[in-house]
């Protein structure tokens, strides 16, 4: 009994050993810790063990394990490859998407299809109590100047909540519509179409 | 009593040259603000740039030409799902990730409005005009030039100008209570002598499945013939660039120099448009429903103004029977 928890200790210390080994962090007396009991086949089937651990971490295809040695740590590596797997999945896309298509974006074709999808519901930022404006502004011609900060209307613009598809898309022309106008009046250059263009991009 | 004499005239050139000086900076800040807008139209220029807007941002490259007297730009998204919005003059063509090219059907948008419309300047007696200084910015010279709003029916920008060139390297757009909405910044530009055809040619095009128009917003010629749309409510300082001529017109825009917005009446069905506001950033959608006659209509105003300013244009306009 005694000797069997013995014999467990050691094994733990030769494991972290070898760990330490293949890191390259092994100092000396692990080094000959592990020499000098490489040949018993444990340490072998930890060695391999481990090395079959890193290699599906590190996403290589040829492990160390020997073809009739049982994987010992399926749980782990099946579900570490299943996670480069899915990674590889979406990773090529700059390569594979390159100028021959846009095949890699069809998931979000569907939500694309949406003339314009600007998403004005749901960014808002909250609006800014424009209290100081006076309510029921008279047409004020230009000699009348007085400065619009009257706090004596607390009505505020209502926000709209939610947005249906043709309601958004009915928005999203008037914004269009809007940047085109303002290509009349020169000065900003392509900010009135960079305003559709990066709403557009979040909106997707 | 001579000290007296001495003090008021000592005043009287202290205040004097108070105003020439700030007169000075304010026709200075014009100068650059006319070279910004020119600039923007006539400079061959390429380079990313970020645009902030509330927490989002999104990162976009643009190459803009002037060739024969033409502006051609082309935009392109470089977060997220890539689309195009290229211009050529006036005309706007957007290309979506989905390969739908989308164009907007020319608008009778006069172009003697253009003309007009390009010495519009900001109103000193609703922005105050300063020169703050030079930074170094993506490693050019730049003027920052600040626009302060006066009221509230307008915002403030920071803009830095490119001490060469004049384009507007970094803006931000900020409330009356110096809340920032919006920020746009080159992150790395350059001025090349001349921009190959390639470079402005949307990818894919080729590749296009659908071309789609939008048509201009319909006249709505079922109002009777002396019937014509009116905005009893201009914010002070903003004046008609387009506006409704005759009876049935109904897409308006208005500028104070630097901000703008247009107002669309359309005819819907009842329930079709919401009514309020929805803002991105700096810009704002108002939405008001408008009846008369028993037609239902929709009043938009969509621009770079305050959600309350909006709110009381979109509410001001009414149908008015000419005689």
């Amino acid at each position: 009994m005694t000797d069997n928890s013995n014999a467990k200790v050691m094994d733990e210390r030769l494991k972290e050993s070898v760990s330490a080994l293949m890191d390259d962090e092994a100092n000396e007396l692990e080094l000959q810790r592990v020499l000098s009991q490489a040949d018993e086949d444990e340490l072998r089937q930890v060695w391999q063990r481990y090395h079959l651990v890193r290699d599906v971490l590190q996403g290589r295809e040829n492990s160390s394990l020997a073809p009739n040695e049982p994987s010992m740590d399926i749980d782990v590596s099946a579900s570490v490859a299943a996670a480069i797997a899915e990674e590889e999945m979406q990773a090529p896309s700059n390569t594979s998407a390159g100028p021959s298509g846009w095949r890699w974006f069809s998931a979000g074709a569907a939500a694309a299809s949406l003339l314009l999808a600007v998403v004005f519901v749901g960014q808002q930022t909250p609006i800014e109590p424009v209290a100081e404006l006076a309510h029921n502004a008279p047409v004020q011609s230009e000699e009348q100047l007085s400065v619009f900060r009257v706090a004596d209307n607390t009505r505020q613009p209502k926000m709209i909540a939610n947005l249906n598809d043709e309601q958004l898309q009915r928005f999203n022309e008037y914004l269009l519509r809007h940047a085109e106008h303002r290509l009349v009046q020169p000065g900003q250059g392509m900010l009135p179409l960079a305003r559709v263009a990066s709403v557009n991009a979040v909106g997707i | 009593m001579r000290q007296l004499l001495m003090t008021i005239y000592a005043l009287f050139w202290f205040c004097l040259s108070s105003v020439v000086m700030a007169e000075a900076a304010s026709s200075d800040v014009k100068q650059w603000l006319a070279r910004m807008q020119t600039a923007a139209m006539e400079q061959n220029y390429k380079g990313t740039f970020v645009l902030t807007r509330g927490s989002m941002s999104s990162t976009l490259r643009v190459v803009h030409a002037y060739i024969n007297g033409m502006e051609i730009e082309r935009l392109t998204q470089l977060d997220g799902a890539m689309g195009e919005i290229i211009r050529r003059g006036g005309e706007v063509m957007c290309v979506f990730p989905d390969n739908r090219v989308v164009q907007l059907e020319k608008d009778s948008f006069a172009n003697s409005v253009v003309q007009a419309f390009a010495d519009f300047m900001p109103d000193p007696r609703f922005y105050v005009l300063t020169l703050d200084g030079e930074t170094r910015l993506v490693n050019r010279s730049s003027v920052q030039v600040s626009v302060k709003a006066l009221d509230d029916h307008r915002y403030t920008y920071q803009l830095w100008l490119d001490k060469q060139t004049g384009l507007l390297l970094k803006s931000s757009l900020q409330s009356a209570k110096g809340e920032e909405l919006e920020r746009f910044r080159f992150t790395e530009i350059s001025f090349p002598e001349s921009i190959s055809a390639e470079e402005l040619q949307p990818m894919n095009m080729d590749k296009a499945v659908a071309h789609e128009f939008i048509p201009p917003v319909p006249v709505d010629r079922s109002w009777p013939d002396n019937t014509m749309w009116q905005v009893g409510f201009v914010p002070p300082g903003f004046h008609a660039v387009r506006d409704a001529r005759q009876p049935g017109d109904n897409v308006m825009l208005y500028s104070d120099g630097l901000a703008s917005y247009s107002v669309f009446i359309e005819r819907v069905a009842a329930d079709m448009m919401p009514e309020g506001a929805s803002m991105v950033g700096g810009t704002v959608a108002y939405a008001d429903k408008l009846e008369n006659d028993g037609h239902h209509y929709a009043v938009t105003v969509v621009g770079q103004i305050p959600a309350m300013t909006a709110m009381l244009v979109a509410e001001s306009v009414r149908p008015k029977v000419m005689n």
